[in-house]
């Protein structure tokens, strides 16, 4: 807050200066691909490797940030995203032009289509947050499940709103056919991805952004400085869900049509493993993340390993892979560069300098950073031994 | 509130979720090394004499690795290197061979899901810089390829054993091409037997909610409501549905037969409940509803199968040299496939022969974007496995099915008896290009004759 | 130190009306009735177990009472919601600080201070100018934190970190204040600064402390309530408690000086 102002020491600077980096090499990314591949390719790695990783990045970066600043793991995100695809879909389609007798379409172009999915995403999201934000630990995790299984089968079977098994085709973004103009397709992308994650970034230092971390970290004492804490959680979730929709909107005018295997639950897997992969964390590591992911996705079926082709056991390799991510970098790769950087970082500090009794006693939420969110403390930990918890919710 | 709790089983989930994944592709067989010894099956003819050279066909297959159709897609793939076995390969040579080109295979597997298939087929297309795509497996797959095919004018998509209608009958892409015939095809004989010597005249139907069984129910339904039989209830459900209770109870005790459109497990689940709930009708079945896999189940209900009439491009029955030769290499090739080559076999062995054939006809030329191997390709007639295989001017195949009867063999086990085969059905199964039935895509909603 | 001008102000500050709070069997609090007035400063002793956390807890809304009706500044909230109490003037510390241990100092008394006014919901990052952060600021300084403004709370001191459960309590302008044995764990020094602290602050601020240490209950109380087993045991001026026959069998006797957390 007010150390924002007030603390922008070298170490802030450098930490400004690596985002910068980063996006600077995803600006060169697409127009230094044609230097090393065809064209053929150039077009895919643009697209299916670097927009789709864009894409893939904000849905999981929508967990990542509800997970790192609210405490709360939804399984829900990847429905909310695909809840968006579909609304675009219904405002962009006429009901004419959809294969499936569809009964609403209203034919309006690619931003106002997108932009009431947006708002419809950010309700939905609010919807799910008053749904399962009065829940915990492995209820919360089922709610949230059940939400995105149930829709998956709402789509499934409805065919008026949302066309059934077969869904709607041919849903053209701004910049028209990502094929036949794919850098136009991939700046659009990033420049969504860029504003979610800055926009994220900005949000958690503001006053909401805070409430947010310090729900997370103790409703009660929330509760008795004047939040109505279930209020915030929602809020959070709102605020989840239009982020998950900026990726499902991206999402349907990359795929250019939506169908229920967009929503099932193999994706809600694919968005948490990328978060976990990434480091649940770290905003950042949803891209991270979502790179791992694309490329494991798309090269396991052509490793070779001994002559033992993986062509048609892909998964296993995948699986195998993460497997071993997430045994290596329980935090995620994100979390195994930080944790590795800072301790390093306070080895070498606390052989020139005695720590104070604070700084000793701190561990790794003393250094509470812009960059990685430091671990809620269970809040078992510190309940009151005067409470039950009635009345808490 | 416990959220740290959540955070740590949120991970726990993702693990297990991985190792599920892992998993998933546990029981497939593995696919035969590519150089199968190659006197294993005598080549039904050797390419070798064309006259390429110089270069590497990259051909890329799709089919579907995971999910409901995990088994028919390892099916699927080896249908295209049985083709390969027998058709492209050389004596004394390892890998496949036009000529002195080699021909290479490159594989991924799909979910199911056009979404995935498409992400799959563009990485075969764009990255692996395949020249010519056979795949995908599943109708709605074949629905989005068809889609993205139209955007890549300068490469040749060859069907897989999707069987949706409107892959290839409405607005076709000019460079996708199937040599396995679509889901009504498969019905065809079925509608007429079933009323004219069957004597059933009002059937109820229940059939997964998707385009492939439209195509079949509409296949159906183009013969046996144009001879004056009446569908007089359609129960749509999910594919995978394990509960048919609902439906079950739902379904009119006064029609002739029930018409079944389910597959694999959820043929079972369905015959299952239908006969623990005491129902006595007789049945129809869609082509993939009473195949090997699942009269080899024998469940309790076997018995109430006896008699089921269905229709199917492929028989294991069938007695023709052909078919025999067919079969007999299948078995020799993949002592671990499945007793009989099903019909994902068949599609995706006759979709490779046709491609090999083109190649053939243009001595593996595929300069000029390949528009002469299109040319060629759309021009490729051959005798398959169970009859001749041409193209009509949609670039779909017109070919056989056959009309079969479930029946007890005298060592008591349940096998699809061939009652008649008809040669070059024609994807609008004879119907006047201006019928009524042909007007409308088929649907939940279309055909219809209550 | 007078006995309080209780009798002149219109409503009292916090009015409890045969308050009872059970646990299944347990009955935490029985008919619990007291008046604290406008402006004083009231110390609550008591053995462990009597009650008076459980008080805190019905008064905050943590949970309803089982019995009984609470009225703060004449307005009955005995079923209102915590946050609604908060906002009609009522802050609390707790006897084990409840802080937000992934946030500074700063954004915690910046939060504190915001709770009890509009825009909780800003999504705007405040200006360094800002009332609330400057607001914040002035209150590190009053609990002796303005060095640590910026660390990490979880990086803090025990001592600090009942410094800001004071701070964050103070930042909300409470018109009542209730302190759960603020002073448990602090070294003589620090006891020192909070009881500098509470007799600094001005007299339109009602403070209610719960608290082991005589010397700094009976230094800034002008009356005390002693509490056993749930119940009112007798209420007076911190002068005829200490004279008190009953308070000294059963409290003073066991623990006056020797309690320090
Ligand atoms: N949430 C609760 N559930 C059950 N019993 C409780 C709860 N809170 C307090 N108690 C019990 O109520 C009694 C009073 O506790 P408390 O108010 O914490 O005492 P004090 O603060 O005076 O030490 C104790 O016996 C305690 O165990
Ligand atoms: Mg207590």
């Amino acid at each position: 807050m007010s150390g924002m102002s007030s603390r922008m020491s070298g170490r802030a600077a450098r930490r400004a200066g690596l985002p910068a980096l980063g996006v600077a090499l995803l600006v060169l990314y697409p127009l230094v691909l044609p230097l090393l591949f065809s064209a053929n390719q150039a077009r895919y790695w643009t697209l299916s490797i670097g927009s789709n990783s864009l894409i893939l990045g904000v849905v999981a970066l929508s967990l990542i940030f509800m997970s790192g600043y609210g405490g709360m793991v939804s399984l829900a995100q990847a429905s909310l995203a695909g809840f968006a695809a579909y609304i675009v879909a219904i405002m962009n389609l006429l009901p004419s032009s959809t294969a499936t007798g569809a009964t609403i379409g209203f034919g309006w172009p690619p931003i106002p289509s997108a932009i009431v999915a947006l708002i419809l995403a950010t309700l939905a999201g609010a919807l799910v947050g008053a749904i399962a934000s009065r829940s915990s630990g492995i209820y919360f995790l089922m709610l949230t499940l059940a939400i995105a299984v149930g829709f998956f089968y709402v789509v499934l079977q409805n065919y008026e709103f949302f066309g059934g098994h077969i869904g709607f085709a041919q849903i053209l973004g701004p910049t028209g056919q990502p094929r036949a103009n794919p850098i136009a397709f991939y700046y659009m992308c990033l420049a969504v991805a860029v504003f979610a994650y800055l926009g994220l970034r900005y949000l958690v230092r503001t006053q909401l952004g805070l409430t947010f971390q310090a729900v997370r970290d103790n409703p009660r004492r929330m509760r008795a400085l004047g939040y109505r804490v279930s209020l915030h959680r929602i809020a959070i979730f709102a605020i989840g869900g239009f982020v998950a929709g900026l990726s499902g909107v991206l999402g349907v005018w990359y795929r250019g049509n939506i169908s229920p295997g967009v929503v099932d639950l193999s994706r809600t897997i694919d968005v948490l493993i990328i978060a976990v992969i990434g480091g649940l964390g770290y905003p950042v590591g949803a891209f991270i993340g979502a790179v791992i992911f694309v490329i494991l996705d798309v090269f396991a079926s052509s490793v070779e390993v001994f002559g033992f082709s993986f062509d048609e056991r892909f998964n296993t390799l995948i699986g195998l892979a993460f497997v071993v991510i997430v045994l290596v970098a329980p935090h995620g790769l994100v979390g195994l560069v930080d944790r590795g950087w800072k301790g390093t970082k306070r080895r070498l500090s606390s052989s020139r300098a005695p720590a104070t009794a604070g700084e000793a006693a701190a561990g790794p939420a003393g250094d509470a950073t812009e960059e990685g969110i430091p671990a809620p403390v269970d809040p078992i930990d510190q309940r009151d031994p005067g409470s039950t918890g009635i009345g808490n919710s | 509130m416990t959220f740290a709790t959540t955070k740590k089983l949120a991970v726990l989930i993702a693990a297990t979720a991985i190792l599920a994944a892992a998993c998933s592709s546990g029981n497939a067989t593995t696919a035969p090394a590519s150089q199968a010894p190659a006197d294993s099956a005598a080549p039904a003819e050797s390419m070798a004499a064309a006259t390429c050279s110089g270069k590497t066909i990259k051909l890329g297959g799709l089919a579907t690795l995971e999910g409901p159709f995990a088994v028919p897609g390892q099916e699927g793939f080896r249908g295209i290197e049985q083709a390969l076995n027998d058709y492209a390969k050389v004596e004394g040579k390892e890998g496949w061979w036009l000529g002195d080109c080699e021909i290479t295979l490159t594989k991924e597997g799909s979910d199911a899901t056009p979404a995935v298939a498409l992400e799959k087929a563009k990485k075969l297309i764009e990255q692996d810089d395949v020249d010519i795509l056979i795949g995908p497996l599943s109708g709605d797959e074949g629905l989005a390829m068809k889609d993205y095919a139209k955007q890549v004018p300068d490469k040749t998509f060859v069907n897989g054993s999707s069987a949706a209608q409107d892959t290839t009958f409405r607005d076709p892409a000019p460079n996708f091409f199937r040599f396995s015939t679509d889901g009504a095809q498969w019905q065809a004989g079925l509608g007429k037997y079933a009323f004219d010597d069957k004597g059933y005249k009002k059937v109820a139907l229940v059939a997964e909610d998707y385009s492939f069984p439209y195509t079949q129910v509409g296949g159906f339904m183009y013969e046996f409501c144009e001879a004056g039989g009446k569908v007089v209830q359609k129960n749509w459900v999910p594919l995978g549905t394990k509960d048919y209770s609902a439906v079950v109870s739902n379904l009119p005790t006064d029609v002739d037969a029930i018409y079944v459109a389910l597959g694999g497990a959820d043929a079972v689940n369905f015959f299952t409940q239908y006969q623990a709930a005491g129902g006595k009708a007789k049945f129809i079945g869609g082509s993939i509803t009473v195949d090997q896999s699942v009269l080899a189940t024998e469940g309790a209900f076997a018995d109430s199968l006896v008699g089921t009439i269905t229709a199917s491009p492929t028989s294991d029955t069938a007695t023709e040299p052909a078919w025999l030769e067919y079969v007999k290499n299948y078995k020799a090739q993949f002592p671990d496939g499945l007793p009989y080559p099903g019909l994902f076999a068949l599609s995706y062995y006759n979709e490779t022969v046709g491609v090999l054939k083109g190649l053939e006809a243009v001595n593996g030329d595929l300069s000029g974007d390949q528009k002469a191997f299109m040319e060629a390709l759309a021009k490729v007639t051959f005798d398959g496995p169970t009859g001749p295989v041409s193209l009509d001017s949609n670039r779909q195949a017109i070919s056989s099915n056959y009309v079969s009867e479930i029946q007890k063999g005298a060592d008591g086990k349940l096998a699809a008896v061939v009652i008649s085969k008809v040669d070059n059905i024609p994807q609008t199964l004879g119907l006047p290009a201006d019928s009524p039935y042909l007007a409308q895509p088929v649907s939940r909603d279309f055909p219809d004759c209550p | 130190m007078t006995v309080g001008s209780a009798a002149e102000a219109p409503a009292p500050a916090l009015q409890l009306q045969g308050v009872g709070r059970r646990f299944g069997a347990l009955q935490a609090l029985r008919d619990v009735t007291m008046e604290v007035a406008a402006g004083e400063r009231r110390a609550i002793l008591g053995p462990n177990g009597a009650g008076k956390t459980t008080l805190f807890n019905v008064v905050a809304g943590d949970f309803p009472p089982t019995s009984g009706t609470i009225r703060l500044y004449g307005t009955e909230v005995t079923h209102l919601q915590p946050h609604r109490r908060t906002r009609l003037g009522l802050t609390r510390t707790y006897q084990n600080s409840q802080l937000f241990m992934g946030l500074s100092v700063a954004d915690s008394l910046y939060l504190a201070g915001r709770g009890v006014r509009s825009g909780r919901f800003s999504m705007v990052r405040p200006r360094a100018s800002d009332p609330a952060l400057v607001h914040a600021r002035e209150v590190a300084d009053i609990v002796h934190l303005g060095d640590v403004y910026d660390r990490a709370v979880g990086s803090l001191s025990h001592g600090q970190q009942r410094q800001l459960e004071v701070g964050m309590a103070l930042a909300g302008r409470p018109r009542l204040l209730m302190l759960d044995e603020p002073a448990a764990g602090l070294s003589r020094g620090e006891r020192t600064m909070l009881t500098d602290l509470l007799r600094s602050l001005p007299r339109d601020i009602t403070i209610i402390l719960v608290e082991h240490d005589m010397d700094v209950a009976l230094a800034a109380a002008d009356r005390v309530t002693v509490m056993q087993e749930g119940s009112i045991v007798v209420e007076g001026t911190p002068d005829t408690i200490q004279a008190d026959q009953t308070v000294q069998d059963i409290y003073l006797g066991h623990s006056v000086g020797a309690h320090h957390g």
